[in-house]
């Protein structure tokens, strides 16, 4: 009969994010907060293999892995799971019955962000503040979460809150850089030395407008190229590529950062270009990507010079 | 075999007609020696001179920058495009890089070019800047070169021809005293036109101009510019002899002692009679005075 430890190992090698990938939402990835486990048995005689799984509280599809020694190292979604070992024996073609099961809670030691994604760049929809949900993994036999929220402008002065749950939304004002960390305090004895993470995300105002290209291709040449200026426009990112006329991917040529809606062009060669411009300002979000596709075209002189150079090449 | 050649190398010397001038002033009539002379020199090549002026151009042009061993490479498959080729390939070259293609591209046609008959690279050359450059049509590149491509290695009949036809139709087409049109539909109509060029031994333009005044001008047609248009079209491409035909149908039909229709059923009637101007599905094409398809394989290889 097989039959797990009583105390069974569950050793955390390491704890990070992982990017699973979800059917319901197609091209998604929701960031997870997972675990490495390491689990041991007591090993059955004439032993081939053994098949283990986990199958978590709160339903959904079962972890069923395979072994071929009495221990399994892997990496799982943090939450409480059911833990049973069957064996399959040597020379046979079927496996033992399955062990008794084991309840196992994979719990963090630290908090882990799942909202607002850290790094997240995130954009008002107008002036006001905004109702932000901070949101993360559980922290095993936590009592109360304290959690600290701050901007460069707010440094010394943080927004500092405490909840049992493990969410909480906040109203803050846009345009700013936000940093945030969570502590714990856990209701048995053991004391952390608590240093956890600080993650930050980017609260934009309001979208600026995207600019309206004007640029005027006449006979195949552009002197300037403009566009009608975003309001609260701060300046433009402009960025100029090329192709030859038979391909189709674009190699940028120039990028530059302007204050005002001109850029002179300079002597451009034949060929297909599209001109890129985009609004920025301080504490708002950049504007949508203004796009203009043009051909410059040699003159019917030019043409006729590069004909003409043809003759007098030859020796 | 033998009697197919020399028939072939006959119809070539009368298709020459520098070359009649010549023997009719000396007063006597080419031998078959002289014929087989001529239609041996048309097939001889100096393949070396070509070798020699594409190497060198590649070693020094301000187009394309190649490395020596694809330079020898590419020479050699110019040079299998017989006399002239090397010249044909520059010009390709020039004109596809001062528009901006991609290098590749641009030696890919102008290999191909040099394999052509002169006449037949010289119609892309100029079809496709008129279609392409601003000060013409100002087309995009992909329309510029399906034009230039129908009336240069595409089309069956005499390049010097079409070519012709296709720049006095778009003069015609433009100009102000005459249709005075939209550019753009110039460009199509030309090219629609000047296609029906391989029906007919001079080009198409004059029997164009002559039907489509007629049908404006004359007292008992006097037709609207878009149906002289459409019916100039369609009588001229069932053939040389369709206007003819068109034109004594349209009268016949009309006159007291002919059948004495309205004009709108003349008109029908002198459609049916043009369409009939030919048996088969389409009139004969004339074929091209003087064409190296040979080469032009030779060249693809």
């Amino acid at each position: 009969m097989l039959r797990l430890y009583n105390n069974i190992f569950l050793l955390c090698l390491a704890a990070s994010h992982a990017a699973f990938a979800t059917d319901l939402i197609p091209n998604a990835t929701v960031a997870v907060a997972t675990k490495i486990i390491e689990l041991e048995w007591d090993a059955v005689d004439k032993a081939e293999s053994y098949e283990v799984r986990l199958t978590p509280e709160l339903g959904g599809v079962a972890f069923l892995s395979m072994a071929l020694e009495n221990r399994l190292t892997k990496e799982i979604p943090l939450g409480r799971y059911s833990v049973e070992v069957r064996a399959k024996i040597k020379d046979e073609d079927k496996f033992s019955p399955w062990s008794e099961k084991i309840e196992l809670e994979v719990m963090s030691k630290s908090t882990l962000p799942l909202r607002p994604a850290d790094g997240a760049v995130i954009t008002a929809e107008g002036k006001k503040n905004v109702a932000l949900e901070f949101a993360w993994a559980p922290v095993e036999k936590v009592k109360e979460y304290t959690v600290r929220v701050w901007s460069q402008a707010r440094k010394n002065k943080p927004w500092v809150f405490n909840t049992s749950k493990t969410q909480k939304t906040l109203n803050i004002p846009p345009g700013e850089v936000y940093y945030w960390q969570v502590f714990f305090d856990r209701s048995d004895v053991i004391s952390y030395n608590q240093n956890p993470p600080i993650f930050s995300f980017s609260l934009q105002g309001k979208q600026l407008v995207r600019p309206e290209i004007t640029t005027q291709v006449e006979s195949g040449k552009v002197k300037v190229f403009s566009w009608k200026a975003s309001p609260g426009a701060g300046g433009y990112t402009a960025k100029l590529s090329y192709r030859p006329l038979d391909e189709e991917q674009y190699q940028l040529l120039r990028k530059v950062t302007l204050k005002q809606p001109l850029w002179p062009a300079q002597s451009l060669r034949a060929g297909q270009y599209k001109l890129e411009i985009q609004a920025f300002a301080l504490k708002r979000a950049p504007s949508q990507i203004a796009e203009f596709e043009f051909v410059i075209k040699p003159t019917v002189d030019e043409m006729q010079r590069a004909l003409n150079s043809l003759a007098a090449d030859q020796p | 075999m033998v009697f197919l050649n020399s028939v072939m190398s006959l119809l070539f010397f009368f298709s020459q007609p520098h070359l009649a001038f010549s023997y009719s002033q000396e007063d006597h009539k080419p031998t078959a020696r002289d014929l087989a002379l001529q239609a041996q020199e048309d097939v001889l090549c100096w393949s070396t001179v070509e070798f020699k002026r594409a190497l060198n151009f590649m070693r020094q042009n301000k187009f394309i920058v190649m490395n020596e061993v694809g330079s020898r490479q590419l020479a050699e498959r110019v040079a299998r495009g017989c006399n002239g080729a090397s010249e044909r390939f520059e010009k390709m070259l020039a004109m596809l890089k001062t528009i901006g293609l991609s290098d590749k591209k641009a030696l890919e046609i102008a290999l191909e070019f040099s394999g052509y008959d002169t006449e037949v690279q010289t119609n892309f050359l100029e079809i496709f800047n008129k279609a392409f450059l601003s000060e013409f049509f100002d087309y995009d590149y992909t329309s510029a070169a399906r034009l230039a491509y129908e009336l240069s290695k595409e089309f069956k009949g005499d390049p010097v021809q079409v070519r012709e036809d296709f720049i006095e139709l778009v003069r015609f087409c433009k100009d102000g005293k005459k249709l005075d049109l939209p550019l753009n539909f110039c460009a199509e109509f030309a090219v629609k036109v000047a296609k029906l060029s391989q029906y007919y031994e001079e080009g198409v333009r004059q029997p164009f101009y002559s039907f489509y005044t007629a049908l404006r001008e004359r007292k008992d047609l006097s037709l609207d510019m878009k149906t002289a248009l459409d019916i100039s079209y369609n009588v001229l491409k069932a053939g040389p002899r369709a206007v003819k035909n068109f034109m004594e149908a349209f009268e016949f039909g009309l006159s007291d002692k002919g059948l004495m229709m309205t004009k709108d059923e003349a008109l029908s009637f002198a459609l049916r009679m043009a369409r009939r101007s030919h048996v088969g599905d389409a009139p004969p094409v004339i074929p091209s005075k003087k064409v190296r398809p040979e080469a032009a394989r030779a060249a693809a290889l």
